[in-house]
Order: structure tokens, then sequence, then C-alpha cells
């Protein structure tokens, strides 16, 4: 049975047609993954801002309307913390992200200079990977999700 | 004749594991559509006073997920059938998705990254102006 699924693994083919449309694909994973790096950048400089203006920050969102004190309080005592974190957890996906983008863009690239098939297993390798992150933020898109609607609802 | 290059195992082998959390992806992209569309019912009922810029934000947000889904979907559907009947023509097929998935994000990032150098053009020029 595992011969039988091997032997017809092998009689899969990609022709130049397929490979243009792969290296198309590579070209704006590549563009996007430099998006995700120049938004990583621009998390780290308006972290570093908030941080170096927090006193700033709290009294203007303590002159918005909406923002309770215990929020604010919070924001100035843990809650910098937090937002710390986030920041750098997000930060971190983005780069994540990127470095997956920008492999598989190099690996079609690879394949494309040298005709090394292995080059298209590292491709699918990486675009395997980013889709594993996309669909896990999904989950964690979806869990938020469930608990706003569930507040709302009750609130 | 054209030129192909035949896959190996371990290349049909990583086509079809990026085809299977693709398929998560698209079906998790709908599922989000679905509670973002809860919450506007929620909203209704509720009688927000943002109802109708909800409804739109909504509804662009829809086609742009339905769009998405609906290519990463196609991906791994024709990639399946592709690498296990050694079809050319769905790979063919499963890659043209592949490709319309990453361009209608990039085109997003474009519009995005376009929109905020305008706001920060605008800001500028608001500065300047003030002075």
């Amino acid at each position: 049975m595992q011969d039988q699924t091997n032997s017809i693994f092998e009689t899969a083919e990609v022709d130049t047609s397929s490979i243009a449309q792969l290296q198309s694909t590579s070209r704006w994973s590549f563009f996007i993954g430099i998006i995700y790096i120049i938004l990583a950048a621009l998390m780290v400089v308006l972290t570093v801002v908030i941080y170096a203006n927090l006193d700033q920050v709290v009294n203007v969102l303590s002159s918005a309307s909406g923002v309770s004190n215990e929020a604010l309080e919070f924001l100035t005592a843990n809650g910098k913390w937090v937002f710390l974190l986030m920041m750098l957890i997000v930060g971190f996906v983005l780069i994540i992200n990127a470095i997956y983008l920008i492999r598989f863009r190099t690996s079609v690239r690879n394949f494309q200079l040298t005709n090394e098939e292995k080059q298209i297993t590292f491709a699918f390798e990486h675009l395997t990977k980013y889709l594993m992150i996309t669909t896990i933020l999904s989950v964690i898109s979806i869990a938020l999700s469930v608990v706003a609607a569930v507040v709302y609802a009750i609130v | 004749m054209e030129p192909k290059t035949t896959l190996s195992e371990a290349s049909s082998a990583a086509i079809k594991a990026s085809t299977q959390w693709a398929k998560y992806a698209g079906v998790l992209t709908i599922v989000n559509l679905g509670l973002s569309f809860l919450q506007l019912i929620l909203g209704f009922f509720k009688s927000n006073p943002g109802l109708f810029g909800s409804m739109i934000s909504f509804l662009l947000s829809a086609v742009i997920s339905l769009v998405m889904a609906i290519n990463l979907l196609n991906y791994a559907k024709h990639a399946r059938y592709g690498i296990q009947n050694g079809n050319s023509t769905s790979l063919y097929q499963a890659l043209y998705h592949l490709k319309v998935y990453f361009t209608v994000m990039g085109v997003l990032f474009l519009i995005a990254l376009g929109l905020m150098l305008l706001g920060i053009l605008i800001g500028l020029i608001t500065m300047i102006t003030q002075l």
C-alpha cells in the first residue's frame, strides 16, 4: 500500500506554466514578508515612543471619555508590562511570518537558478510553516471574538 | 515538448502538508467571518449607534475574507488531487489559486501602505501650515 502511494507521488509533475505561477506567488510573498518586517520595526518604534512619553499618554487617555480611572491606574502600574509583552509577542510573530515568506521566495528563486528539485520541497516546507502560524493566529482571533461576543451580549 | 519537473516523494509530501494547513486556514477564516456576522447581529439587537459603519466594514471584510478563504480551499483541493493522481493541470490550478491568495493579500497591503503614507503626508502638511 505504501509502495503504491509512493509511486503515485513520483508521477506528479510541474510544468513551466506552473513554475511561472509559483514564481509570481513567491514575489508577492517576498513583498508581504518585507511589509511584515517594516510593521515589526514600526511597532518597536511606537513602543519606545509610548514608553518614553507614558505620562503624556496617560494624560491624553484620562481626558478621553470611556477610559476609567481603574484602567489608567492599571496602565501606569503593571499594565505597561502587559502592553510591552503584547507588543513583543506581536512583533515576534510578524518577524517569524516574514522569515518563512522570504525563505519561500528564496527557495523558489534557487529552484529557478539551479533547477534542483529539492528546492521545491524547501519552498513548500516554508509555506506550510507560514500557513501553520496563520491557522494558529486564526484560532486565537476566533477565541477572542467569542469572548468579545459573550462580553458584549452580557454587558 | 514542454520541460517538466518530476516531483519527488519529499516535495509531494511537503505540498500535501501545505494543503492540510491551507484547508484549516481557509475554514477558520470562514468561521471567523461567521463570528463577525454574529457580532453584527448582536449590535443590531442592541441598537448600536455605529451600526451602519459596522455593516459597511463587515461587508468589505466579508468579501476579502471569502475571496482569500475560497482561494486557500481551492489550492488545497486541487493540489491534493494533483499530487494523488499525478495531474499537472490540477497542480497548475492549485498554484494559480495560491498566487491569487498572495496577490490579494499583497494588493491589500499596498492599499494600506498607500493610505498610511497619505495620512502621514496630510499630518505633515497640517503641521507645516499651523507653524
